[in-house]
């Protein structure tokens, strides 16, 4: 409804003229994202393919929770279920790549498939706990996994080897995040703007009216856990390729509400918003920790910048806080209302006569 | 046999605490509708607060006293701040706003008292006392129980005797009816939020006196919650039973199975009540389902 405001009150603009900029945006993006691993050092390159897995995991969060409106805690347990599957099919049993990628996600529509079945039935804080529990039996479930199989050091996960395509580990893991990240943009894009998007949204804001409407709500509810809760896992399985490793205490209740926070902050059912809030959540420990380098306070000295983990984590409770209650379209709905300030400072004149 | 009424006492004296816990998050949850995240980290906020004045030479008494008092006052503030103007912003709102205080206070608490481990010695001589059929519970656990009914049975006559309580258990039912009836919504919801604040602050001060202060130690609310669920989330005498069901069997099972079970366990419980009996043992039936 907004797009299409702004398509009418816009017009002054030539439409073309308007789709030959995006296009143009669109394809430089395309070509710096393609070129990166050549501009940047590796410590940049792992940040860029962290930024990448977080779009990739966020962007499913978002639609599962922005979309669709089923609350979940159940990321970081999802996660796991993708790196840990990864690791029983690829580094275990040694199956190739294309078949591992296709086994996880499989694994992890199951598992969205199972912690979606009690959204059946429930509401709310109920459905909330019930994600919240399925994230401390997942995890304990992958401990033991890797514990008997692996020691508690964690899963090694080698390099994936791209074939003759293959450069770097480095580089392979960005260029599989950012096909993958490409691929489920492109999902995610046209499945919102599809009839079962439109479903998501009639069961989100009136489930009855919706099922009044001919929508099969818990069948729509457990499609949509099952497809957002595999594109999860195959993040999961990207991150632990990234990461060179699958640990389970990397797997935190603070991990999953890291990717709440993305959605929010970045703003709740964008697809857009997912990725800006991808980039403040990667990016602001980042910002923090480099201030405090810069500042030279040193880590037992009584500066505020001697804390910069303390700091990382005020920073972003108090951006979720400030969001949700200034700006719930998150840095999405702010940059929209920008635009608008902007547009409306450039043609007083002309809505005058 | 002993090994098992063991793991049933001393997860009775446990569960008392949770239970505590669990009737803080449930006396919000009852009169404002709100699930609050933050719980644990008030509970830490208390604990922490009250051994650093302990080490620094007060008395135990007054320590926790003065903690309690400060922990409420912050839980107000909380409320004036950040929730109220969430009131009509439904469920997940007040959750994540909840969650991102917590990181907050966390943040907070970690550079002002530092990252390691702080101990609240209890106030009485610790000993192993035997109770019936050879169980043993640590004098401390009891004390504990003591406290927790003393504060359960404090709140149910609040709730039952003052005008406070009947306004809120009115909120409860009605928000819009009590108002009419000259409840001001804003002042008592405050005061709800000062007494869940002193509530979590009580029950993360005896936590730390059954073992050590740590900034986790706020990780116990999760296990308050399934005590919620157990209990019937509306319910705060349900809450209660929930919390000391929610002790048994997580020793229980740290008996049994191994003590790395006894998380697990409960999240398992949860799940079950969760599908097999969403409204609890206690709950008001009032669940919407679709």
């Amino acid at each position: 409804m907004t797009t299409l405001t702004a398509t009418i009150t816009d017009s002054a603009v030539p439409r073309t003229r308007r789709r030959s900029v995006r296009l143009t945006l669109l394809g430089s993006g395309a070509a710096l994202t393609l070129a990166l691993p050549y501009l940047l050092d590796s410590y940049w390159l792992f940040l860029a393919s962290t930024l990448g897995v977080n779009f990739i995991a966020a962007a499913a969060l978002n639609v599962l929770q922005g979309n669709a409106g089923q609350f979940s805690l159940g990321n970081a347990a999802f996660l796991a279920v993708g790196s840990y599957s990864g690791a029983f099919l690829w580094v275990q049993q040694g199956f190739p790549l294309p078949v591992v990628f296709v086994g996880v996600a499989i694994a992890g529509a199951l598992a969205g498939l199972i912690v979606g079945l009690p959204a059946l039935r429930l509401h709310g804080i109920y459905l909330l706990m019930s994600s919240l529990a399925a994230h401390f039996i997942v995890t304990f479930v992958a401990s033991k996994y890797q514990v008997a199989n692996f020691g508690v050091a964690g899963v090694p996960y080698k390099a994936p080897g791209l074939g003759p395509l293959s450069q770097d580990r480095s580089k392979d893991v960005y260029y599989l995040i950012v096909v993958v990240a490409a691929v489920v943009a492109l999902l995610l894009w046209n499945l919102l703007r599809s009839a079962f998007g439109r479903a998501l949204v009639g069961v989100r804001d009136r489930d009855v009216a919706a099922a009044a409407c001919g929508i099969a709500v818990g069948r729509t509810k457990l499609v949509v856990w099952s497809i957002t809760s595999s594109i999860v896992a195959v993040a999961g399985l990207l991150q632990a390729m990234s990461l060179g490793t699958a640990s389970i205490e990397f797997y935190t209740l603070g991990l999953a509400i890291s990717f709440v926070a993305m959605t929010l902050i970045g703003g709740n059912g964008s697809l857009l918003g997912s990725f800006v809030g991808a980039i403040f959540v990667t990016g602001t420990p980042e910002v923090i920790s480099r201030i405090a380098k810069a500042s030279g306070a040193s880590p037992f000295g009584d500066s505020i910048w001697s804390h910069p983990f303390e700091l990382q984590r005020i920073a972003y409770g108090a951006a979720i806080v400030l969001f949700i209650l200034l700006e719930p379209d998150g840095l999405v709905g702010l940059g929209r209302k920008l635009v608008r300030l902007v547009r409306r400072m450039q043609r007083p004149r002309r809505e005058a006569t | 046999m002993t090994e098992f009424l063991n793991a049933v006492v001393n997860g009775i004296g446990l569960g008392a605490v949770y239970g505590l816990v669990a009737v803080g998050i449930a006396l919000l949850f009852k009169s404002t509708g709100l699930l609050n995240f933050a719980h644990g980290i008030l509970m830490t906020t208390g604990a922490l607060m009250a051994s650093a004045m302990v080490s620094g030479g007060r008395s135990f008494w007054t320590a926790a006293a003065i903690a309690i008092a400060v922990t409420g006052l912050i839980g107000g503030l909380i409320h004036l701040s950040v929730i109220r103007p969430l009131a009509t912003r439904g469920l997940f709102a007040g959750v994540m706003v909840t969650i991102g205080l917590s990181e907050v206070i966390h943040g907070i608490l970690s550079i002002h008292y530092g990252p390691g481990q702080r101990l609240l010695p209890p106030p009485i001589k610790v000993s192993q006392i035997e109770v019936f059929g050879g169980a043993r519970i640590s004098s401390t656990l009891l004390l504990c129980g003591g406290v927790v009914l003393l504060a359960v049975g404090a709140l149910a006559l609040l709730f039952r005797f003052t005008l406070l309580g009947v306004q809120l258990r009115g909120a409860a039912v009605n928000p819009q009816l009590a108002t009419g009836f000259g409840a001001n919504l804003a002042v008592i919801f405050t005061i709800a939020w000062v007494v869940a604040a002193a509530l979590g602050a009580t029950a993360g001060i005896l936590l730390g006196t059954l073992s050590v202060i740590e900034l986790t130690l706020g990780d116990f609310a999760l296990r308050a919650f399934t005590a919620l669920i157990v209990g019937g989330a509306d319910s705060i005498p349900g809450a209660l039973v929930g919390g000391l069901v929610v002790g048994v069997v997580e020793l229980l099972s740290g008996t049994y199975l191994g003590s790395e079970y006894r998380v697990v366990a409960t999240m398992a419980l949860l799940l079950v009540f969760l599908v097999a009996r969403p409204t609890g043992l206690f709950g008001s039936g009032t669940l919407r389902r679709v």
